[in-house]
């Protein structure tokens, strides 16, 4: 597959602190790339550099099809949803595409067939004070990508939607991406990343944790997780040092196991010394490999 | 289209249609316009409108030829029944609504003495009586002294004062008023628009909106279209003003129209541009320094708006003495130099080397600043949370 945007080793400083250390990967021709990692990892330096709205330090940031300096051809849905309060809904989205050097005969039809999918078309004209805040997302949605950008970088897209509009939004980048678009999806939505990405990349604390296609990571993640539900004691797991994320409550435990190629020798110990009723073993979700490497790291902006 | 055009052109749509630029710029004139019109109207009826005056004319003569003399229509003259009796010119008075009765005796020509009487006395108008009154008593004297009617107009015509200033390029009393006006006009056109650009950036900052932004359209181009747009704003705002200070001034103290276009004003609005792209510098890097505006009002912004205005305060200095030391160091010191140098050029016209200098000084300060905001804007803006430091600014700016 074609590459439409190259990140290669970006770093960026704020003071003595690096925001971003030496970040490289790709993302490619109709994919949904998700960029992961836990508040101040440095998700949105990367979109921001990305953006050309800062530089970046170190490192470059190359499109195959555009140069960095032609925002018209990215789309960006920023997590912060700052929009103009005191204007038109349609006047302030062909404002926006105008910027994006869509000439506004073209983009007003472009904005009412989108108002319409969004179900604002009664809110045309109304302004965008006026509007909830899921509607204002909407608005800001439709902004983002009104211009039809090659790259649509969309932060956060699913907060603040009830779950009718998780699942509208859903099949709208599905489709977008049908349509050619590439997009970089961050999120903390680990469900909605299973769904939507092939290949993500975790970062924390300015660095590579995890990048790859999400079914290899699962596959190749060491640790496997036992949930059980079992009677008598639980002495044996307790400060067992085969196993990790220990926790259990009213009979029921969940833990990781450290070294999956012991597994057979850790099971015949484990059934010798507690009493099994259930028991599963499954490689761990999204959810689990995000909280698991970045564990300990969790930073605050 | 530059995007820069597009930003100047969506906040001059935005703008214009706003409440407070609309009442800055409409209403606020009109106010003006309604208290001078008004204190003119009162000021004018407390003199001589509407009144109604009863006459007891001895003499047989002069009721005729007072009337023919009353050109101003508001004053009424009615020939009444002759009486000394206070008691009923108390009665007259009342039941014909007088204001005042005058009483002309048979013997005026000879003893010049008149009496009105009145309950309340209303301004000058027993002058206006009296002055006609006593020329028609002086014209009397003259014919019974045998004097031609001809003769009679040279001898008593009176003296008419011209009044001439010996100021250059001005035509009297406007040019004292119009420029002094037009320059604080513009003094105060350029900070409303100042601080309406600094709260338009900041505004954008804290909602927020300027990820958006950014994402489609560069830091330059933003700040580069507002400061356009506010621009242009103001100099609607100015003509607006300026228009009605002019309708004002030719209404009601009849100045002609045309002192608006002389080149003085032109050099003024010269200094209203460049003080008011300097002033754009200023307030776009508070705008975009200050996380928001109430919780820093105090701070760096809020000294950024006062200081284009801080010659106001040496105002009767700057008025009195216009080439004073004072007046030429204040001229000189950037931040100052547009509303010293229209303070000034509203009373006086400064030598053409000074406004070259001092408009060469505002120039290059103004682009200076410019720049300086434009270094500081992209990361003010992104520094959400906190106030950029003066310490954090100059780095920007070196950067």
């Amino acid at each position: 597959m074609e590459k439409v945007l190259e990140v290669g080793n970006i770093t960026k400083n704020y003071a003595a602190q690096k925001a971003v250390d030496n970040v490289s990967f790709d993302l490619y021709d109709g994919e949904i790339l998700g960029l992961l990692g836990p508040n101040g990892a440095g998700k949105t330096t990367i979109i921001r550099m990305i953006l050309n709205i800062i530089a970046p330090d170190g490192g470059k940031i190359s499109f195959s099809n555009f140069s960095i300096d032609d925002k018209s051809k990215m789309g960006y849905l920023p997590e912060e949803r700052g929009i103009y309060k005191d204007t038109k809904v349609l006047e302030t989205i062909v404002y926006f595409a105008d910027l994006n050097n869509i000439p506004p005969e073209k983009s007003k039809k472009k904005a009412e067939y989108w108002l319409e999918k969004l179900e604002l078309d009664d809110y045309a004209n109304n302004k965008i004070d006026e509007l909830s805040k899921g509607m204002q997302q909407k608005v800001q949605f439709i902004i983002s990508i009104i211009h039809n950008p090659e790259l649509l970088i969309v932060d956060e897209l699913f907060s603040g939607l009830d779950p009718v509009n998780q699942d509208l939004f859903k099949s709208i980048l599905e489709e977008l991406v049908a349509d050619g678009m590439s997009i970089l999806l961050s999120s903390h939505r680990m469900n909605m990343v299973e769904e939507l990405c092939d290949r993500i990349f975790l970062i924390n604390k300015g660095k590579k944790v995890l990048y790859g296609n999400l079914n290899e990571i699962k596959d190749n993640y060491e640790e496997k997780k036992v949930e059980m539900t079992y009677s008598g004691n639980d002495n044996f797991l307790k400060g067992n040092i085969n196993i990790s994320n220990y926790t259990a409550k009213s009979n029921k435990a969940s833990f990781y196991i450290n070294n999956p190629e012991n597994l057979n020798s850790f099971l015949d110990d484990l059934s010798n010394n507690i009493d099994i009723k259930e028991l599963s073993i499954t490689s761990p979700s999204l959810h689990d490999i995000f909280i698991n490497s970045i564990k300990g790291g969790v930073a605050n902006e | 289209m530059n995007n820069t055009f597009k930003v100047a052109k969506w906040e001059i749509k935005k703008n214009i249609r706003n409440k407070t630029f609309l009442f800055m710029t409409f209403i606020f004139p009109l106010l003006i316009l309604v208290i001078a019109g008004g204190a003119g109207y009162i000021g004018g009826s407390s003199s001589q409108s509407g009144l109604k005056i009863g006459l007891i004319d001895q003499t047989d003569y002069i009721y005729e030829e007072l009337n023919q003399n009353f050109t101003n229509e508001d004053i009424t003259l009615e020939k009444i029944k002759a009486t000394t009796n206070k008691d009923e010119l108390r009665n007259i008075l009342e039941v014909n609504n007088y204001d005042s009765i005058v009483l002309i005796p048979s013997n005026i020509v000879n003893n010049n003495q008149a009496t009105v009487y009145y309950k309340e006395l209303r301004g000058l108008d027993g002058n206006v009586i009296s002055n006609i009154l006593s020329n028609i008593v002086i014209e009397k004297r003259l014919s019974e002294n045998g004097y031609s009617a001809d003769q009679i107009l040279r001898l008593t015509q009176n003296v008419n004062f011209q009044t001439q200033s010996l100021q250059k390029d001005d035509t009297g009393i406007a040019a004292i008023f119009l420029p002094l006006g037009l320059a604080m006009l513009m003094a105060f056109s350029s900070m409303f628009s100042g601080s309406a650009l600094m709260q338009s950036i900041n505004k954008e900052k804290s909602d927020k909106l300027v990820e958006i932004l950014f994402s489609s359209l560069t830091p330059k181009n933003l700040m580069y279209g507002k400061v356009l747009g506010y621009g242009f704003l103001g100099i609607c705002q100015v003509i607006v003003w300026g228009a009605a200070g002019s309708l004002v001034a030719n209404r009601f103290f009849d100045l002609p129209l045309n002192i608006l276009f002389s080149i003085k004003n032109a050099y003024m609005f010269v200094y209203f541009l460049l003080g008011f792209a300097m002033i754009s510098g200023l307030n776009a890097i508070a705008g975009a320094s200050s996380k928001d505006l109430q919780s820093s009002g105090q701070s760096l912004n809020g000294l950024i708006v006062i200081v284009p205005i801080v010659p106001v305060w040496f105002a009767s200095i700057l008025l009195q003495n216009p080439s004073g030391t004072i007046s030429r160091i204040l001229s000189y010191i950037p931040v100052f130099t547009p509303t010293t140098m229209l303070l000034r050029m509203g009373v006086s016209t400064p030598p053409i080397w000074e406004i070259a200098l001092t408009t060469t000084i505002l120039a290059l300060s103004a682009f200076f600043f410019i720049r300086l905001a434009s270094k500081i804007f992209r990361v003010g803006m992104l520094m959400y949370g906190k106030d950029m430091s003066l310490k954090e600014i100059i780095k920007w700016s070196k950067a």
